[in-house]
């Protein structure tokens, strides 16, 4: 089937221009379509600088469906990301990949809106987050409920981190190898399972293990601890 | 205008009951009728509470009952917190409530936004008393979660499971009959303990605006444009 991919900037656009033009020439064919941050969003909406997200995700929508029925990968970093996983919930989207979720603003308090929906998004997604992040780094998945579709895999960088350059070197390849293949690789949503962070955490998880009710950390995480808000880490693995 | 106050409970009641028997006390008069735990919601046990939406409810039921002369206002401690306020946040009748150690967050488990994101467009007055340390949002809560202009908050040494008899206790106890009595009226008199020197620690920018006269205060900076923009503060843990 033919395939259309949406790239997506954050509120620095067009700070990742060159990564863009990379991923394109990377994943660009006679039957896929790499579609920019500017072509997306033309100027003129409004919707090319920083903010206004719920109107980005109705542009990106919208553009999605003028698709027709095609396999829809989305890319977006930041703001884009976040744009793209409030589309996802509004139109068939094939997979998305987030680099540098915004959970959270650094010095303000929390906001729901920015994550609440990451809990009950059935996209296949990878989240490839900085390990210095400072809108959410490797504590995200202690703070905030991440439904069983998305798979956190930490990376070297901070928020402002480019893509193209030498510290955000692992990023694209990540990107270019879940939309060749990993998305349709179900139950690698918690690849790197911290479990002694798990068992460390919740003593009661070991007993149950001990009694033969769970083969694992991870298996009674599957199970029941995500339904029950409990903390998990994946482990960071320096490239 | 003669009142009826609501009193409940968490998941753990009636292992609580000497909050509730010490608000009847210090509550109940001709005038003023409290109704206990009990008489609004079915028994349950601490593994299994009754859910979300049974409370409400239950409460309901209860609150439609009362007749349209009399004003009606709702204490909740803990899980019995987030049902007030929830409940008050859609029935106009609710006056003011009253809550005893919100729950913002189950310890060791991850953020659930049902349990506090009303509390930022709350309108219903309401005094929120917590513990310095509790495991289920301590004095640091104000740098997480976004509270509506019309919630108060008032903080004392101790935990989740203050008891109504220690002094910390004794000293919020003290807190509630005049806030039911009026002193929801005057919500803006929430910003007395604000911590200054943190606000302006957080934000040199704003400590500079302040040192040079273009900004009075940071609390007035709070109030101003602070609280819109999420900014984290705090509030001061008051002696007993």
């Amino acid at each position: 089937m033919a395939r259309t991919i949406f790239f997506a900037g954050g509120d620095s656009y067009p700070a990742d221009r060159l990564a863009e033009t990379r991923l394109r020439k990377a994943l660009e064919g006679p039957d896929s379509a790499f579609l920019t941050h500017g072509e997306v969003f033309t100027s003129g909406t409004g919707t090319a600088g920083p903010g206004k997200i719920d109107q980005k995700a109705k542009v990106l929508e919208q553009a999605i469906r003028n698709r027709g029925t095609q396999e829809i990968f989305l890319i977006g970093r930041s703001a884009g990301a976040r744009a793209m996983t409030l589309a996802a919930q509004r139109c068939t989207v094939t997979a998305i990949v987030c680099v540098f979720y915004p959970f959270r603003q650094p010095q303000r308090q929390l906001e729901p809106k920015r994550f609440a929906h990451l809990r009950t998004l059935a996209t296949p997604t990878l989240l490839l987050q900085g390990v210095d992040d400072e809108y959410g780094g490797p504590e995200i998945t202690e703070n905030y409920q991440l439904s069983e579709s998305i798979r956190v895999k930490l990376v070297a960088g901070h928020h402002r981190t480019k893509i193209a350059e030498p510290e955000g070197a692992d990023i694209a390849p990540l990107i270019v190898d879940f939309i060749e293949r990993g998305w349709r690789e179900t139950g690698r949503e918690l690849e790197g399972f911290d479990e002694g962070f798990y068992l460390g955490m919740y003593p009661d998880v070991g007993e149950a293990i001990g009694e033969g009710l769970y083969a694992s950390g991870e298996d009674h995480f599957r199970k029941v601890g995500r339904k029950e808000c409990r903390m998990y880490r994946v482990r960071y693995e320096e490239q | 205008m003669p009142r009826t106050i609501f009193y409940s409970g968490g998941d753990s009641y009636p292992g609580e009951q000497d909050w509730e028997e010490a608000l009847g006390r210090l509550l109940e008069s001709d005038d003023v009728r409290f109704v206990r735990h009990p008489e609004v919601h079915r028994p349950w046990t601490v593994s299994s509470p009754a859910s979300i939406e049974e409370r409400l409810g239950m409460i309901a039921d209860a609150v439609g009952r009362v007749g349209d002369d009399r004003e009606v206002f709702l204490i909740g401690r803990s899980s019995g917190a987030r049902i007030a306020t929830l409940f008050a946040a859609r029935n106009p009748r609710v006056v003011a409530v009253a809550c005893l150690f919100y729950p913002f967050r189950m310890p060791g488990m991850r953020i659930e936004p049902g349990r506090f994101i009303h509390l930022a467009k709350l309108e219903t007055p309401t005094l929120i008393l917590q513990g310095a340390s509790d495991e289920y949002g301590g004095n640091e809560l104000t740098e997480d979660y976004e509270l509506s202009e019309v919630i108060r908050l008032r903080f004392v040494p101790g935990d989740h499971h203050m008891r109504a008899d220690s002094p910390a206790g004794r000293h919020l106890l003290k807190l509630i009959p005049p806030y039911i009595a009026g002193g929801w009226r005057d919500a803006g008199q929430n910003m007395a303990g604000f911590d200054e020197h943190l606000y302006l620690w957080a934000y040199p920018g704003i400590a500079e605006a302040v040192a040079n006269g273009r900004c009075p205060s940071g609390a007035q900076h709070f109030q101003a444009a602070g609280r819109r923009e999420g900014r984290k503060y705090r509030m001061r843990v008051e002696p007993v």
